[in-house]
């Protein structure tokens, strides 16, 4: 239990090429794990949003949301997920959907620890120090990219070359769902609003 | 009925009782919102800090109607000089707005002389009443009686360029008895003469600015087109204020400018402050489409010896006041057709703590008094001002109580607090300002208070920590030490 849910992916963290590469072939990652970590994240990204010292607070906490960030992190996963499978499924990767979940959430992980403990740093720095606290934040984000990219990469057994044209294509393939999703959500609009307008037309006339 | 009765009894009771408490309430009432900007750039509403208080427009007095007056300036003695463009005078009212004289000609060498269409005038500590006569393209400087000194002609130098138009509109001296004048067409800067009345250059000339889509069609056209196409051209200033120390407080009516207000050091270059939370603009929230779109348009400013200066606005009728900080005070004004409301503002000056707008359209000075709000505010800036902080921060508190949104106040009381040492305090305060740069100042000088209060906790903690673990992880071995010796 330890092991599983805290020592390996820590373990994934620093040493991501043998971390990814046993949970391809040992069997290593957890799909419930991999969901709570997306989770938690939200929840850090939340508390961050919510709690960071005011030094380096620039959120309006009236327009704060937790749906919202639900649906900035959450979805943007999934999306990511799918877009990733439907293009290497196509340029004949190795991953399974549930090896691509797996991988992109075990990345999360240094970006929610590094999340909290500047969430807790930030109330205690000043602006002379604030450099620190930014440093940190990006620290978070570039590491969850180079752990992202190694492993799509060794989940799909790809070259890097060809890791950062799938990366590129996922991206597009991300905007085109987002356009695809957005032109049904507005042509059920409109025929929802065409069907209520018969039904008024008819209900005013007899 | 029955039913009906008691009900229309109370509705007309009702009704008159509220009307009649409408009549009284509408003298005291102003013809105005009063709104600020809070630090997230939303318009909310505010105490009003000014009052309208008189109309002057010379109707009922012998010196008569004014007619399309273009400038105001009030002396240090709080004398108020009008230049009464449209009857090409100038009209000279004590503080009690009592006539004191009209000046409506001079002797130019035997003949007499008069304005024609004057736009702008200046007068000096010494009483030297300085006139940019716009028609007849010169500036005429005057004593105090209304004898003529000299008449400073066109500039001449190499470096006017051909086709320059000189017709002077606003005009300035400073201590120094240089003179500044801002012209109608002239958008190389502000023309400055020394105090011989030579001509020395151009001072503080507006950057030019475009649009990278413009710049693009630009580029792609021919030669022909590039012809017929308007010129990428600094805009002209069109109004000019000079402080105690000298510096120019100038406005231009460029669309959309960041800086529309500008404080230029005397190599022309702007050194306003911008210490407050949005730019120096005007309104943050305007309409960017129809009939009123776009943001303030400056036309006149005024500035007092506290730093504190008023800018007014043409396109909406407003007043915005700031301190030297840049920090937006307050607002008011309005165009309409009420007492206290505007047609044409043209321009705007201080009165001690009142504020006199004079509107072209309607040909008359409206005189606007602060209410208690605005007067304290006032106070706090000044006391500010000249260091007097705790002083500051007890009209700042009084403030508060009238408006308890009111950002400046909790960092001047903030500020205060900071200077007295009481840090913890001063940062709550700041966190209501939303000033993170005094927040953190503040914070960084309470962390080490508490650091050096308790540092032999503190230190304690650290020395006893990894001590802790050192004896736990000792403790385990021997146990385990045990165990296998228990086994075997």
């Amino acid at each position: 239990m330890w092991s599983e849910w805290i020592k390996y992916p820590l373990y994934v963290c620093i040493h991501p090429f043998k971390g990814y590469w046993d949970v391809k072939y040992e069997g290593k990652g957890k799909m419930n794990i991999a969901l709570s970590i997306v989770l938690l994240l939200t929840v850090v990204i939340i508390l961050k949003r919510q709690f960071t010292g005011f030094v380096v607070n620039f959120n309006n906490p009236n327009e704060l949301n937790s749906i919202d960030e639900l649906i900035y992190i959450v979805l943007p996963f999934f999306l990511f997920a799918v877009s990733n499978w439907a293009i290497t499924t196509l340029m004949e990767g190795e991953g399974k959907f549930q090896e691509i979940i797996i991988a992109a959430a075990y990345a999360l992980v240094p970006m929610m620890i590094i999340y909290s403990v500047t969430t807790v740093i930030s109330n205690f720095i000043t602006w002379e120090e604030a450099p620190l606290f930014f440093m940190l934040d990006s620290l978070a984000l570039l590491w969850f990219l180079g752990l992202l990219f190694v492993g799509i990469m060794t989940i799909h057994q790809y070259s890097v070359a060809k890791t950062v044209a799938t990366f590129f294509l996922t991206v597009v393939v991300m905007g085109v769902i987002i356009f695809l999703g957005l032109l049904f959500f507005s042509l059920i609009q409109q025929m929802v609003a065409f069907a209520e307008t018969v039904y008024r037309e008819i209900v005013y006339r007899s | 009925m029955k039913l009906f009765s008691p009900l229309l009894c109370f509705t007309l009771v009702f009704a008159t009782v509220f009307t009649t408490a409408g009549f009284k309430a509408v003298s005291a009432e102003v013809p105005y919102d009063s709104y600020n900007y809070s630090y997230w750039e939303k318009a909310v509403p505010s105490a009003v800090p000014y009052k309208p208080q008189a109309i002057i427009d010379g109707r009922a007095e012998a010196y008569g109607a004014f007619q399309s007056p273009e400038d105001l300036f009030v002396t240090k003695d709080n004398d108020i000089y009008i230049l009464d463009s449209g009857n090409n005078r100038i009209v000279v009212l004590d503080e009690a707005f009592q006539l004191r004289k009209v000046i409506d000609g001079f002797q130019n060498g035997g003949a007499a002389d008069t304005f024609n269409n004057p736009q702008g005038i200046f007068v000096t500590g010494e009483g030297s009443i300085y006139v940019a006569d716009t028609d007849n393209q010169r500036v005429v400087e005057l004593t105090n009686e209304g004898e003529l000194i000299r008449i400073i002609n066109r500039p001449e130098s190499d470096v006017i360029r051909a086709g320059f138009e000189y017709y002077p509109t606003k005009i300035a001296v400073d201590q120094a008895k240089r003179i500044y004048v801002v012209s109608r067409g002239v958008y190389d800067g502000i023309i400055e003469f020394d105090s011989d009345g030579v001509f020395t250059g151009f001072t503080g000339a507006n950057k030019v600015t475009f649009n990278p889509v413009d710049y693009l069609w630009r580029v792609l056209a021919t030669r022909e087109q590039r012809a017929r196409m308007s010129l990428f051209i600094p805009i002209e200033f069109n109004n000019v204020d000079v402080d105690a120390d000298g510096f120019l407080y100038t406005t231009n009516s460029e669309l959309n400018t960041q800086t529309p207000i500008q404080r230029l050091n005397p190599t022309g270059t702007d050194v306003i402050r911008k210490e407050g939370y949005h730019d120096i603009v005007g309104d943050l929230v305007y309409p960017h489409t129809g009939e009123n779109a776009g943001g303030s348009t400056f036309i006149d400013i005024s500035v007092n010896e506290y730093g504190m200066y008023s800018a007014l606005d043409a396109k909406r009728g407003r007043i915005f006041t700031y301190d030297e900080d840049g920090n937006l005070l307050y607002i008011f004004g309005q165009l309409g057709n009420q007492t206290g409301t505007f047609r044409t503002p043209v321009a705007i000056d201080r009165l001690e703590d009142n504020i006199l707008v004079l509107d072209k359209g309607f040909h008359r000075l409206t005189v606007f008094r602060p209410t208690e709000f605005g007067r304290l505010v006032n106070q706090a800036v000044m006391h500010y001002n000249i260091g007097n902080d705790a002083i500051s921060a007890e009209y700042w508190e009084k403030v508060l109580r009238l408006n308890a949104n009111y950002d400046i106040a909790y960092i001047g009381i903030g500020k205060a607090l900071l200077m007295e040492g009481k840090n913890e305090e001063a940062m709550e305060y700041f966190l209501n300002g939303h000033s993170r740069k005094y927040y953190s100042k503040a914070y960084k000088r309470y962390r080490q208070e508490v650091m050096r209060e308790n540092f032999g906790t503190i230190m304690g903690a650290l020395l006893l920590f990894p001590a802790l673990i050192i004896g736990w992880k000792a403790a385990g071995a021997v146990r385990r030490r045990r165990g296998k010796a228990v086994v075997e």
